[in-house]
């Protein structure tokens, strides 16, 4: 609401004319301060000219501009009747002028003079009311400042929460490739003693049922019996051990077939010698005979051997299997880390077959830890070390307690982490793999995962180059109390 | 006659037996040798196959201790002396890749799962030895008791009477 210069011009003459207002004319120039927040005024003025901006401070001190008074508005008018220091401050936006009036002259000629309240007091509404108004605009955007906040907070909150889903669902992601490597690997360890399971299995009916073709005398079932005993607890050869003993076998029985000598070369040479001599020196045709079947025995006796070492196998598989997937179990246990270490070293036999495997693990490494997630750990580092290494190479695991801390390491004979990437390989995301090969399964996950789980175990994951030798990943986890350090 | 070799490379001792074993019935014509590692393999193949006859027949896993089952069969069809050989990849798992690649860079004849079917293994491994017999001998009676009977008298019928030459 502004007043028309020319009644104001009246307006300043006429006061300016009355001596009993006191009033002085006061010519500010552009960023005079005309009034200190919180400082006393005793005088209220009347812009003539110029444009005076008003600041109020907030509580850490900022300034915030919250309105402008204009020619024919008043300065101090807050001041007006309480006499409080002021609320405000002013500022001057441009040169101007203004009238002054002392405070207290000005309220008691208000009362007092007849003609200055109709003089003044249209200007004093105005003023009130056109900042009445800024108030009321002000709520209004104060309002939808708000509203606008919260939309905005609730967005950021769905952004956050995507966000966490896109963490924990990528989380998964590498902890099924991780599954699936496993379910490879376990299907590659189950998968030889299956076969050879089976096939001794099939290979047994008819061995049997051969044998038990022909009648057996009661004097040559202690023979049968020894060799049925001597197939079972026949270790296998060495193929070159073998292939040498065949090739001496075949000099010295030249009409054997080589499958009867591949069976003879397995027996301990002491039990052929004695055997051999039994046949060679009487060989008629009933020791031939039972020189055969005692050779079928023998044979019996190892595919037995063979049905057992499998079922060891795979009993031992299951057992790893079993520790490994400890997965669900959330409670703190106290553990040898060297269980959770064996168990991945088996269950991921098939990728470290092409490998060199050290391990180096003296003593037990007790912690109290999570034996599922750690088993992640574990995992992870060997999954890395075996993709450092490529076609070849040696792993080394070791592992060793101190006073208040155990700790493993895990070190390969790749090309080792580039100085400037060393931190940088347990970023989330980081990968040196190749992004489109997806037969590699991994995120660039599986360090940031380990180093995670570590640290929520009040342990540390760090890595070192090993000069010509690769990589060292070393973990170190707190001791589990009451653990002694080993002696000496 | 020189013999043909068929080679089984399996670091199994248990596995590397039952292979033996279902292919023994071959063992009356084609004697047969087995080694652990690619490296053994290798020196089969040098210092007692080749001096003594050729090699036949490969049987090899594909996971082996070192270098891997691929790697050594690729390695047998560059050297023309072990090119001609059929190689069979018996797999406990593999890879989609590491099978492609013996495909095309060994001649790969055959992919075998374990555990396999000793039928199955017997009848790839006597249709190999044929294709190698028919290709590689004049003289096939020999073979006619072991091997894809109706295959080699065909051939035979074909050849010409000792009369015509």
């Amino acid at each position: 609401m502004s007043i028309p210069i020319r009644s104001l011009e009246r307006i300043r003459e006429a006061l300016a004319s009355m001596p009993e207002t006191e009033s002085t004319d006061r010519a500010f120039a552009a960023g005079a301060v005309l009034l200190h927040e919180g400082e006393r005024a005793d005088r209220i003025g009347l812009v003539i000219q110029g444009e005076i901006e008003l600041y109020k401070r907030d509580a850490e001190g900022r300034e915030h501009p919250v309105g402008s008074v204009r020619p024919g508005q008043f300065l101090g008018l807050l001041l007006l009747s309480s006499g409080e220091p002021s609320f405000l401050t002013a500022r001057a936006r441009t040169d101007g002028r203004l009238l002054e009036m002392p405070r207290p002259t000005f309220l008691r000629l208000l009362y007092n003079l007849p003609g200055f309240y109709q003089m003044v007091g249209p200007l004093l509404l105005g003023n009130l009311v056109s900042r009445y108004r800024r108030v009321v605009q002000l709520h209004l955007r104060v309002a939808e400042l708000s509203r606008a906040l919260a939309a905005e907070k609730a967005q950021l909150q769905a952004a956050l929460e995507q966000l966490e889903a896109t963490r924990n669902r990528l989380i998964q992601q590498e902890k099924m490739a991780t599954l699936g490597q496993l379910v490879a690997g376990l299907a590659h360890e189950i998968n030889n003693p299956v076969a050879s399971l089976a096939r001794a299995a099939d290979a047994l009916g008819p061995a049997l049922l051969g044998l038990l073709a022909r009648p057996v005398e009661a004097r040559e079932l202690e023979v049968l019996r020894e060799g049925l005993q001597q197939g079972l607890q026949h270790q296998p050869l060495q193929t070159e051990v073998q292939r040498e003993r065949m090739d001496q076998l075949a000099v010295r029985f030249p009409d054997l077939p080589r499958p009867v000598l591949r069976t003879l070369a397995q027996v301990e040479p002491a039990v052929l010698e004695t055997f051999a001599y039994y046949v060679v020196a009487h060989p008629t045709v009933e020791r031939k005979a039972l020189a055969r079947r005692w050779v079928e025995m023998f044979e019996i006796g190892t595919l037995v051997r063979s049905l057992r070492v499998a079922a060891e196998r795979i009993g031992g598989i299951v057992r790893s299997l079993k520790g490994y997937s400890r997965q669900d179990q959330a409670e703190l246990a106290e553990v040898d880390l060297r269980d959770g270490l064996r168990d991945t070293l088996v269950l991921f036999g098939y990728l470290l077959k092409r490998f060199q495997v050290v391990v180096d693990l003296p003593v037990p490494l007790r912690v109290r830890g999570r034996p599922g997630e750690l088993n992640q750990v574990w995992t992870n580092l060997l999954l890395n070390a075996c993709e450092a290494m490529g076609e070849r190479g040696t792993l080394t695991v070791s592992g060793g307690a101190e006073s208040d801390a155990v700790w493993v390491r895990v070190q390969d004979t790749g090309p080792g982490v580039p100085p400037t990437l060393l931190e940088r390989i347990f970023e989330s995301g980081f990968s040196t793999k190749k992004p489109d090969d997806p037969a590699q399964g991994g995120l660039g996950l599986g360090l940031a995962i380990a180093r995670s789980i570590v640290e929520q175990h009040g342990g540390r994951l760090t890595v070192q180059n090993v000069p010509g030798s690769g990589a060292a990943f070393t973990v170190r986890l707190p001791a589990a109390a009451g653990t002694t350090p080993p002696s000496g | 006659m020189s013999p043909i070799y068929i080679l089984c490379v399996e670091d199994e001792p248990e596995v590397l037996a039952a292979v033996v074993r279902d292919l023994a019935p071959f063992e009356v014509r084609f004697p047969i040798e087995s080694a652990a590692t690619a490296a053994e393999a290798r020196r089969v193949v040098h210092e007692v196959i080749l001096p003594r006859g050729q090699l036949g027949v490969v049987v090899c896993d594909h996971l082996l201790p070192g270098e891997d089952g691929v790697s050594f069969l690729v390695a047998l069809q560059r050297d023309p002396r072990t090119a001609p050989a059929r190689k069979i990849l018996l797999t406990a798992q593999a890879g989609l890749a590491a099978t492609v690649q013996a495909l095309n860079q060994a001649q790969l004849k055959h992919y075998l799962a374990k555990p396999w079917d000793p039928e199955e293994l017997r009848a790839v491994v006597r249709r190999q030895l044929t294709d190698f017999v028919l290709e590689r001998e004049t003289d096939l009676f020999p073979y006619l008791t072991v091997l894809e009977a109706d295959r080699l008298t065909e051939k035979i019928r074909q050849q010409p009477l000792p009369a015509d030459r």
